[in-house]
């Protein structure tokens, strides 16, 4: 139990308060996000009422009141949202990410980008934003480059683009089947194919000529893609720095 | 103890704590090179944020480049430093500095803040998010995107400042705005800012980690650090702490709502979370 509440149920406490109280103990690991004023709307009382019942507890008020829930709750291990351990553990994985760069293989992705041969960037969905990323910087260190983000036109593009022409596809998971087609195409006609993925299985792997795999893990809610790609943003990001580098040290 | 070549206007400038670090920095100077950003915070004391901004008050890009002078610096003194291939050095540099860049801005984000913007997602308020143009676009339909696809209805993209314009001044009921700028400069932003705040519509922004007009119109505002750059006119400035922001914000509501509704129906606790 939360010594917090026992403490207060010890108290005289008044009619409202005994509300108070009962509301706190169904909602403890809600109330720690929430503010004041929202607090007051849902329990149909004052400020100052809710003041008051945390000064009966020995502290200043609400603000110390959250503070010290949410640390009784923590060490009651009871199943609450706390936000500094999801950061924590989301800096960890951006730590994995860079550790686990191939920087020789972005350097020669970077030599490909920026060779002055036709380039397309493929992407779809939510991995068309880190595409669109790429394209505008790479457009704005002046290495011109084609964007895709319609599957249909992808697979008639790939049969005119120029013989050295190179195509960066990413794609997260799940969707590698609908690529396969074009990827084979791409193999048979000898073109020039980067995968960016975070699937280590993906059946395009064997047809792409680089591979660069992230540690980004596939999130769904309610069947919808929910995958922040970050893996995605921070291997383009480096590659950004690297072509930025290389235009600076022409 | 080696010293750096800084300006009076610079070295008054500083706080109390930079000065310590400055003066760290100094007196350990071989130490501090091998030392990450997080390292030396804890040595001093102060968050990775602190010596970040500490680093940029310097007028360096960040820890890395800090660092670099300092070995500069050395080795003008003719003492022996280890040297690294120029190549090799500068791709850790920059790695080094964007993963400075995302670190320093992750101790940026409060719960405080996480709340708030909670509040704002619970209500169920329409939301609005300006679109500029370039590589903000961007980042601004990142956030789009992930609020509508964990669920979040009335997520609304403003692509015309004209538009956007039009819907503050009208909207009766409340609803939130959405500000990013990777400046803190930008004004159409800032005038869009200031609309919303004379028809006290709450807003939500990004922005750089310094003093800006658009954080100063902002009801909950988020920070993070990277370095302004332009190829000639033609900005490429690093979205990835802002892409990082976004992601942060999005996650942990989704987790909260998640750990809302379990509660609710009286599950058990779910590893995966």
């Amino acid at each position: 139990m939360i010594p917090l509440f026992e403490k207060a149920r010890a108290l005289p406490l008044t009619e409202t308060e005994t509300a108070i109280l009962a509301y706190f103990e169904a909602n403890a690991s809600s109330i720690i996000h929430k503010n004041l004023q929202d607090l007051c709307a849902q329990l149909y009382t004052s400020n100052a009422t809710i003041v008051r019942f945390c000064q009966k507890l020995g502290l200043s008020g609400y603000n110390d009141f959250k503070y010290q829930l949410r640390r009784e709750l923590r060490q009651s291990a009871a199943p609450a949202f706390y936000s500094d351990e999801y950061i924590s553990r989301e800096m960890a994985r951006f730590k994995d990410t860079i550790a686990a760069l191939d920087i020789r293989q972005l350097e020669e992705i970077t030599e490909l980008l920026t060779s002055g041969r036709p380039l397309y960037i493929y992407g779809t969905n939510l991995s068309a934003l880190p595409a669109r990323y790429l394209q505008i910087v790479l457009n704005a260190l002046d290495y011109p480059s084609i964007l895709i983000e319609w599957k249909n036109l992808l697979n008639g593009l790939i049969h005119n683009m120029h013989d050295d022409a190179i195509l960066l596809l990413i794609s997260a998971k799940g969707q590698a089947g609908n690529y396969l087609l074009p990827f084979q195409t791409a193999r048979e006609r000898g073109l020039t194919t980067i995968l960016l993925t975070c699937e280590r299985t993906s059946p395009l792997i064997p047809y792409s000529t680089i591979t660069v795999c992230t540690n980004d893990a596939s999130e769904e809610f309610h069947h919808t893609d929910v995958n922040p790609r970050l893996g995605f943003f921070t291997v383009i990001q480096i590659i950004i720095e690297l072509t930025a580098r290389k235009k600076r040290d022409l | 103890m080696i010293t750096l070549h800084l300006n009076d206007q610079i070295i008054k400038s500083l706080s109390r704590p930079e000065l310590q670090i400055l003066q760290y920095a100094y007196e350990n100077t071989e130490t501090v090179l091998d030392m990450s950003i997080q390292q030396l915070s804890s040595q001093v004391a102060y968050s990775p944020a602190t010596v970040l901004r500490f680093c940029k008050k310097l007028g360096y890009s960040g820890f890395a480049e800090f660092k670099y002078a300092l070995r500069a610096e050395l080795r003008e003194k003719g003492r022996n430093v280890s040297t690294q291939s120029s190549q090799t050095f500068t791709t850790g540099m920059m790695i080094d500095t964007l993963s400075s860049n995302i670190q320093a801005t992750s101790t940026l984000i409060r719960e405080e803040q996480l709340n708030q913007a909670f509040h704002y997602l619970d209500s169920g308020c329409p939301i609005y998010l300006w679109r500029p143009g370039g590589l903000t676009a961007v980042v601004v339909e990142y956030f789009e995107k992930l609020l509508l696809s964990i669920g979040r209805q009335e997520v609304y993209m403003i692509e015309s400042e004209k538009m956007c314009e039009h819907i503050l001044r009208s909207r009766p009921q409340k609803c939130l705005l959405i500000l990013i700028s990777t400046s803190g400069k930008f004004a159409p932003t800032i005038r869009l800012g200031k609309i919303a705040q004379v028809n006290s519509i709450p807003i939500l922004s990004i922005t750089p980690y310094a003093n800006n007009e658009v954080a100063a119109l902002a009801d909950v505002n988020f920070r993070f650090f990277t370095d302004q750059r332009e190829n000639l006119g033609a900005e490429f400035t690093s979205r990835l702490p802002i892409f990082f922001v976004i992601n942060t914000i999005v996650q942990c509501y989704l987790r909260y709502c998640q750990t809302e509704s379990r509660i609710e129906k009286g599950g058990g606790h779910d590893p995966a979370l």
